[in-house]
């Protein structure tokens, strides 16, 4: 094995970029400490100490815009930060900015817009209509069981082709923060190995599941409470 | 031009003999002399188009570079510079091409700079061959003026167009399609001679052809004799020295300043010009001699040129380097289409 940074995993070295986001190549190299003769424990328990948000986290900026009339944003600045510090390193390198934000101007009247992931590092969470949503057409049975899982009560109107979707308690908040910001952070941790690069890596179709699958990860490893 | 100053305008591989004529006169007007390299049949043209007094002096590549250090190529070829603000200095030779083809690849070789005139519009990319070389030769010879200006909006900067009282056809629609070109996008048309609006079929068409009416999207308004146009500020331009300079004068008063440009190879009859408005001022075209054959789209077109320095162009669009970053937005799923329901086509009849 050649112990390269260049095949570190992404965990380990999205923690090290994060904790010296400015360290030359040559820093902490494998090959350099073998020379030196160090103890390998005694170093990763060094390591270890420094996990802690450092310089990287300070680039992160989190801008939350005040919703329109009828509209809020069902979790906040606070609860979002709660979320990237459970998640950890891998979410939080290289993103730019987490933004709260109104519906853009030409998104789709009909079926709500959650979140959007733009390339590099941007992510935006949509304001939402309080609830209960009235939502023209019958929504499909993907939808509803995405929508169920999370908690809401959809209540398909067949007669009147309509949906009612009520969130009970803080059910929308959790939707939020578990499957949306999950979901786009699938998305930037997928373009990790893009670094600043505008590229797209993968066709859509495969974007878009890499990022479903990240989300059912975290949030399953968040239940058990030992995510990254 | 001024004394000392020697000067060839060399027209390289001219199909049309009209064409070349009325270079020949655009070069007597700025005193320089004017050489033709023949490739498309030029004198045989010139003789089955009845004209057999008319020579044109053939030359030669290397004859040329022997006669001018200098050679400029007018033509929109490739990192070509803007003919405004060029010095050109004293002696050299510009050198225009066929009128489809530009240029042919000896003579561009032999170039030691290329210029071109920025057109403003998109469907009609060049002129006449003969303005173009009045409109090189006056900006090469003349005193030197500023650089193309450049402005947010140079559309409301741009005067009013009247075309005033031309005697030939021809002249009209080369004039015609010099202003398309510098970017009017319309102008009056005072036809007193009838070689635009209502004459006959092989005049309309002829002079249609001039101005590349199939391309030309210029809207060209007729205007009678006596109509009153009560522009606030009117300049007129002529071939006479009365006013300033044509550089000198300010062309950039847009919609409010109406510029008349008539035709005064004719007879001249005296014109009633407080009819145009209530300021009227004159702009002469500054030329190094009163004598030379006149032609309307050769003034016309050199007074165009000026008046879009003037006027100016938009600042140049900064395009984003690279395409749009990749954007993936989580929405419901779209919604599915509103059941209906089952009708019997016996019921929809009792409908």
């Amino acid at each position: 094995m050649s112990r390269s940074k260049h095949t570190d995993p992404k965990t380990i070295r999205a923690a090290r970029r994060l904790r010296a986001p400015q360290a030359a190549r040559g820093a902490g190299d494998l090959s350099r400490r073998r020379k030196l003769g160090r103890n390998r424990k005694k170093v990763e328990a060094i390591v270890h100490d420094e996990r802690r948000p450092g310089n990287g986290w300070s680039r992160l900026r989190i801008v939350e815009r005040r919703p329109r009339n009828g509209y809020h944003h069902p979790a906040g600045k606070q609860d979002v930060l709660k979320m990237l510090n459970a998640l950890g390193p891998v979410a939080v390198y290289g993103l730019r900015s987490v933004e709260l934000t109104c519906a853009p101007a030409n998104a789709p009247a009909s079926a709500p817009l959650f979140g959007r992931y733009q390339v590099p590092g941007r992510i935006v969470l949509f304001e939402q209509p309080m609830p209960p949503w009235r939502l023209p057409g019958v929504l499909k049975r993907r939808a509803v069981r995405r929508l169920e899982r999370a908690g809401a009560v959809v209540t398909l109107l067949s007669d009147v082709g309509g949906t009612l979707v009520d969130w009970p308690h803080d059910t929308l908040r959790r939707f939020m923060l578990e499957d949306v910001l999950l979901h786009e952070l699938g998305h930037h941790v997928l373009q990790h190995y893009k670094g600043k690069r505008r590229e797209r890596i993968a066709r859509t179709r495969d974007h878009e599941a890499f990022a479903a699958r990240f989300a059912d990860k975290q949030r399953v490893a968040l239940k058990k409470g030992n995510c990254h | 031009m001024n004394a000392g100053q020697a000067v060839t305008l060399v027209g390289d591989g001219i199909e049309n003999s009209a064409n070349s004529v009325v270079m020949k006169h655009a070069a007597a007007m700025f005193g320089a002399a004017c050489r033709f390299r023949d490739t498309k049949g030029l004198a045989q043209s010139a003789a089955s188009a009845g004209l057999p007094g008319e020579t044109f002096s053939p030359i030669a590549g290397t004859e040329l570079r022997l006669l001018h250090s200098r050679i400029v190529a007018f033509d929109n070829l490739p990192d070509a510079r803007e003919i405004y603000g060029f010095h050109a200095g004293r002696n050299f030779a510009v050198l225009v091409g066929n009128e489809r083809r530009g240029l042919s690849r000896e003579f561009a070789s032999l170039a030691t700079d290329r210029v071109h005139v920025p057109m403003q519009s998109r469907r009609i990319n060049c002129l006449n061959v003969a303005a173009a070389s009045a409109v090189a030769l006056y900006y090469l010879c003349a005193p030197p003026v500023g650089q193309m200006a450049v402005r947010k909006d140079p559309r409301s900067r741009r005067p009013e167009l009247l075309l005033l009282g031309a005697f030939d056809h021809f002249e009209l629609g080369s004039t015609i399609r010099s202003a398309a070109a510098f970017g009017w996008e319309r102008a009056f048309i005072e036809d007193r001679h009838r070689v635009w609006f209502g004459c006959d079929r092989a005049v309309r068409s002829e002079g249609r052809a001039a101005a590349r009416r199939g391309r030309n999207e210029i809207l060209l308004i007729p205007s009678s004799g006596q109509a009153s146009f009560r522009y606030p500020r009117v300049t007129v331009i002529t071939c006479r020295r009365v006013g300033p300079p044509l550089h000198r004068a300010n062309f950039t008063g847009g919609p409010s300043q109406l510029v008349v440009i008539s035709d005064e190879g004719g007879s001249a009859t005296p014109e009633d010009l407080s009819r145009f408005g209530g300021q009227v001022d004159f702009a002469h075209l500054q030329l190094p001699t009163s004598e030379f054959p006149y032609h309307y789209r050769l003034v016309a077109s050199v007074a165009l040129a000026e008046i879009a320095r003037q006027v100016g162009r938009r600042p140049t669009v900064k395009v984003p380097a690279g395409p749009r970053p990749p954007i993936y937005d989580s929405a419901l799923e779209e919604l599915a289409e509103t059941s209906g329901e089952i009708v019997r086509m016996e019921d929809l009849g009792d409908y």
